[in-house]
């Protein structure tokens, strides 16, 4: 087991061969002797519409990341060759279109250089007997997609589409409001004539739903593949939300930001400096100040520190955050809740520079070059990646693959005839050897990624490939600590890690133990994935606490 | 697909060749008398709910489709005369306590009811060849943790000593009704570290296990335990089942003397000895309702039977919906029974031989009346993947071995055994259900030839006869036990608590007024505990205005 501290991180980091460069957007260095209302602890998305939303409220605020550019799991870089903008780590963000702050334009993030990409087709999805599902934007022409294998299948994508939009509202209200901030999810179904069936629903697991509704392999695998996307094993309980995966992102297609994910970190990093806010990188926060019980500050590793009138926001791994402060501050419960945090299933990515796109044949002729496809030879090699991952087994034998191309739906990522080309993967951090063993097999393991591409693929021949940044499971947590153990959401998002168990029950609604502390990001409700759920949330709480609230300052003029 | 019908059962069970003797039980002519309740079904936990209305002097029927009562908790001859075999059920552990059983609620030892505590409790043998034994000796067990691992024997200890913490809180919430009681979270909020506790609950069995034991061994041994209640160890929300070893520390496996089937024996003598009638060879076929109402039930001969005051039913739920007309049952009940699923499923070979299965440890030779084999812990944590994907894995199959002649030779002639062999695969093959037909002497063989790696003495002359039953043999056996479910259905998040058997009909009251229902597909599922029994009469009786409390303080 490695056990990754933040000290030992830095030098970690040190080594990574990341090509990171700082925004130039960003503010002043100085930290001056100014006064702060808040400091907030790391900057990622949801710490950034935290604290955009208290900037807006007028409280001054300061930002501080650890690493030379904001963004987290949101942030886009060159990895492979320069001019190709790679996602670092997420790349579709659908999620947040729901979130009020834009579906309700209440950050207006537009004037701030944000601006969506929505590709047609949604998502390919490619099968080794030559033939292929595409979720297209129209919904009449992907129904007609599973009516290739299946009238059944065909008619249950309709319903199931049907039944998942009497319900979305539900879920997005739910999803956007802080843990016993309004009614629960199930409180909310009791209002639906089928609500006692949707709470069934959520409790089965996502296999035992899409089995029951289709009947076709293709249609199965394409299902359970969407509902595997996030990580979490779709045959386990509770897992039966991510089933409806596919009718999310067929409602809301999935957009990526014009120039790469990282745009929407860069749009909130200038709405904060345009509203009175500092972002400071390189500035790693070490320990948290505690004066009379209560968190007044930070410092950081160069020595300086910060102090914080009001309060103090962190998006530490909460694994991190209980080595910042005295362990007795933070009590048993805290701490038992931290002790028994589980990773989630790791993945493993490839960023590759390529001459070419990916080019899918069509059976019956034609081709297809889709910004994202899925790879999957039958629903069962999807529901092992939860065995080998607690077994601690590399299965190289067609590994399950997500193969994304953002330049295809936005060419201004990579110069004019080029294209960034992301494989995601999924293999087990904790290998039998142990994750330091990631260091003699990577290579290995992502020609294999690339020979199953090929099977799908073979006009992505070895000389279309220019460049390349291959990042394991442990690659991941050396590139940001909050990915502990190669958690790209921070940890599971399963039955004892959702709701009001995340991070710990008693804990979830953002106030930490130590009063003048709050908590953000993707260890705490609804948890990882670009949805800027846990940041808005975090917000509605501080306001709340600070005696205002986020209808009031939504409602101020800017 | 196999959809087991309950009027198809009745064809296969003309088929199947269990060699079943009605019980003595008397009175097989049809009264006309006058009952106030009719039970459909003759079950452990069914006819725990008629003992308390029967000692509550309600008159009760119990009506049962098969030539003896009992269910899943029935013993019989399966392979040669005078061999009497566990048709499902073996250990009552669960039961022990229940306040039935506990508090002696129903001197069911005055019925012939008599418990063999066998020690060791239960021994692992690993693919190494080593193994690890439980004795009733908590010390002693501890030690056998520690020749794996000091880390590993202070955790066992440390996890006997938590679960001590919780234990109560368990049984109140198994023992009340859903709603008759706090629920588990409000209890465990009132315990030190409840919080980690519904972590814990929440988690998966593997991860409590894996973060606790350092040793493959000790893990393997563990995951085996956990995975007899049929949930998959990886799987979130089975953290309780990483418990499932040291819950059995202090009670043991106990087995009722002369077979499981010897408590519904006792059961059946003490409802008949409280004016009650039980009649066999009667399939129920439909509710009578009238006025909306469920007055009664018909069955299959043609002959039918009213309850002035209530049916019971023990029916599976799949099933009980074709016994009134749809309409009846209201939109959210029958979407409860379309979403239920079967359960992870067992093959159970039973033989007749002339020598117990011995496993070889240091110094000698072991004998113990129940054994597990399980590879190592990579090999259990493939129990769920391979049911999910329908694959019949003969490699290194975990199998839990069962001779209860060893600690109960009344049981066979002199000198000879009663064996069983538990293997776990799918019910739902690639090739369908009904290929069970085809491969179950294969599988049964590939079974036995892996015990024998373990157990070499049990060579082919020592197997006198053999009774082989595939998943779908145990549904041609029981259609109770749906999909070659034993338990009734999973019992994992979906089907737990206040959503067994569906969110807003978990308190045994059925959407037909009159109807009320117990079982494996009740809170809290299945296994041996009669707590779906015991919890059906609490709300029944209170319905009828009086108390189990009540009833149970009056004199005999």
């Amino acid at each position: 087991m490695s056990d990754m501290t933040r000290r030992g991180f830095l030098k970690g980091a040190a080594v990574a061969p990341l090509v990171l460069k700082p925004l130039a957007a960003m503010g002043q260095q100085g930290p001056g002797s100014q006064r702060f209302d808040i400091v907030v602890a790391g900057a990622g998305h949801n710490s950034l519409i935290t604290a955009a939303y208290l900037a807006k409220a007028g409280y001054r605020c300061v930002v501080l990341e650890g690493r030379p550019t904001i963004g987290g799991g949101v942030k886009t870089a060159e990895l492979t060759l320069r001019g190709f903008q790679d996602d670092v780590c997420s790349t579709a963000q659908y999620f947040i279109q729901s979130n009020p702050m834009l579906r309700n334009n209440e950050i207006p993030l537009r004037d701030y250089g944000l601006q969506y990409i929505d590709p047609d087709p949604i998502m390919h999805m490619a099968f080794l007997d030559g033939s292929h599902i595409t979720q297209w934007r129209d919904v009449e022409r992907t129904i007609a997609e599973f009516a290739k294998f299946s009238k059944k299948d065909a008619a249950a994508y309709r319903r199931m589409y049907e039944e998942f939009n009497s319900v979305a509202p539900m879920f997005r209200e739910s999803t956007f409001t802080p843990i016993g901030f309004g009614p629960s999810l199930p409180e909310r179904l009791a209002a639906h004539p089928r609500g006692r069936l949707w709470q069934r629903r959520l409790a089965m697991s996502a296999w035992e739903i899409i089995k029951a509704n289709f009947e076709d392999e293709h249609s199965r695998a394409f299902m359970v593949f969407l509902a595997h996307i996030t990580s979490e094993a779709p045959d386990a309980p509770v897992s039966g939300r991510v089933a409806y995966t596919a009718f999310g992102q067929q409602h809301s297609g999935r957009p990526m930001p014009k120039g790469g994910s990282g745009k929407l970190a860069e749009a909130l990093g200038r709405y904060i400096e345009a509203h009175n806010g500092v972002i400071l990188p390189n500035k790693w926060v070490e320990r948290f100040i505690i004066e009379n019980g209560r968190c007044v500050g930070v410092e950081c590793g160069d020595g300086t520190s910060y102090r914080a009138d009001k309060a103090v926001v962190s998006t530490l791994h909460i694994k991190h955050l209980v080595d910042m402060a005295p362990h007795e501050l933070w009590p048993q419960d805290f701490l038992d809740g931290v002790d028994t945090w589980q990773a989630e299933e790791a993945m493993f990515v490839s960023h590759y520079a390529t001459s070419a796109p990916p080019v899918f044949p069509l059976q019956g002729g034609g081709t297809i070059s889709p910004a994202e496809t899925g790879l999957l030879v039958s629903p069962e090699r999807a529901l092992r990646v939860a065995l080998d991952d607690a077994c601690g087994n590399v299965n190289m034998e067609d590994p399950p693959m997500h193969c994304i191309c953002c330049t295809l739906a936005d060419p201004s990522r990579a110069p004019a005839g080029m294209h960034t080309l992301k494989l995601v993967t999924w293999y087990p951090y904790d290998i039998k050897q142990g994750p330091q063993h990631w260091d003699e097999i990577k290579k290995q393991v992502a020609e294999a990624n690339l020979k199953q591409l090929r099977r799908f693929c073979p006009s992505l021949t070895p000389d279309k490939f220019l460049g390349e940044f291959i990042e394991s499971p442990i690659d991941f947590e050396r590139m940001n600590p909050h990915f502990w153990h190669g958690s790209a959401h921070a940890g599971a998002q399963n039955a004892a890690q959702t709701g009001p168990m995340r991070p710990m029950p008693g804990w979830a609604q953002h106030r930490m133990p130590i009063p003048g502390l709050y908590q953000t990001g993707a260890c705490t409700y609804p948890g990882g994935s670009v949805s800027g759920a846990p940041g808005r949330n975090a917000a509605v709480v501080m306001l709340k606490d600070f005696g205002t609230s986020i209808e009031a300052v939504v409602s101020k003029k800017a | 697909m196999c959809a087991i019908t309950r009027r198809g059962f009745m064809k296969g069970a003309a088929l199947a060749p269990l060699a079943l003797g009605p019980l003595s039980l008397h009175s097989q002519a049809v009264p006309a008398e006058h009952f106030d309740i009719v039970v459909a079904g003759a079950g452990h936990n069914s006819l725990i709910t008629a003992a308390y209305l029967a000692k509550a002097g309600y008159r009760c029927l119990v009506l049962e489709g098969r030539p003896t009562v009992g269910g899943g908790v029935k013993t019989a001859q399966l392979t040669l005369r005078g061999f009497h075999d566990d048709v499902c059920s073996t250990a009552h552990s669960g039961i022990q306590a229940n306040p039935l059983l506990r508090n002696d609620e129903l001197h069911l030892g005055e019925y012939g009811l008599e418990y063999i505590t066998p020690d060791p409790i239960f021994h692992v043998v690993f693919g190494d060849g080593t193994y690890l034994t439980q004795w009733r000796d908590p010390d002693r067990t501890a030690a056998d943790f520690g020749k794996f691992s000091k880390k590993d024997a202070a955790a066992y200890r440390r996890m006997l000593a938590e679960f001590d913490s919780v234990k109560a809180v368990f049984g109140a919430t198994s023992f009340n009704p859903i709603g008759f009681g706090p629920s588990l979270s409000e209890l465990l909020a009132k315990v030190p570290r409840g919080k980690l506790w519904q972590r814990r609950l929440a988690m998966s069995a593997w991860e409590i296990i894996r973060d606790n034991f350092e040793d493959d061994h000790s893990r393997a041994a563990l995951l085996f335990m956990g995975h007899l209640s049929s949930e998959a160890p990886i799987d979130p929300a089975t953290g309780r089942f990483a418990y499932g070893f040291a819950g059995q520390q202090h009670g043991g496996r106990p087995l009722p003397k002369g077979g499981s089937g010897m408590l519904t024996q006792a059961l059946a003598r003490f409802i008949e000895a409280h004016n009650g009638v039980i009649l066999t060879n009667k399939w129920v076929r439909s509710f009578i309702v009238e006025n909306g109402r469920c007055a009664g039930v018909e069955c299959d001969d043609g002959s039918s039977y009213r309850a002035s005051k209530a049916v019971l039913s023990t029916i599976h739920i799949k099933h009980l919906v074709k016994m009134a007309p749809a309409q009846l049952w209201g939109q959210d009940f029958l979407d409860g029974v379309d979403t239920w699923q079967g359960e992870r499923t067992m093959f159970v070979s039973h033989y007749a031989t002339s020598v117990a299965p011995t496993y070889a440890v240091q110094g000698g030779s072991l004998t113990p009346t129940e054994a597990g084999v399980i590879a190592n812990a990579d090999r259990a944590l493939r129990f769920g993947f391979d049911d999910t994907a329908g694959v019949v894995n003969l490699d290194q199959p975990p199998l839990q071995v069962i001779c209860c002649s060893v600690a109960d030779p009344s049981r066979t002639p002199p000198g000879m055994h009663t064996l069983k062999i538990i293997g776990f695969q799918p019910y739902n093959l690639k090739e369908g259900p009904q290929h069970w037909d085809e491969i179950k002497h294969q599988v049964d063989q590939a079974h036995l030839n892996y015990l024998r790696r373990f157990s070499p003495n049990l060579t082919n002359d020592k197997i006198l006869a053999r009774f082989l039953t595939s998943p779908v043999d145990i549904e041609r056996m029981n259609p109770h036990f749906w999909h070659g479910s034993a338990h009734g259905g999973r019992m994992d998040a979906a089907q737990s608590g206040p959503m067994r058997p569906m969110l807003g009909w978990a308190q045994h009251r059925m959407p037909i007024p009159g109807l009320y229902q117990t079982g494996a597909t009740t809170h809290p599922g299945g296994s041996v505990t009669g707590a779906p029994g015991r919890n059906a009469a609490v709300v029944m009786l209170k319905d009828f205005g009086t108390s189990i409390e009540e009833v149970v303080s009056r004199k005999a």
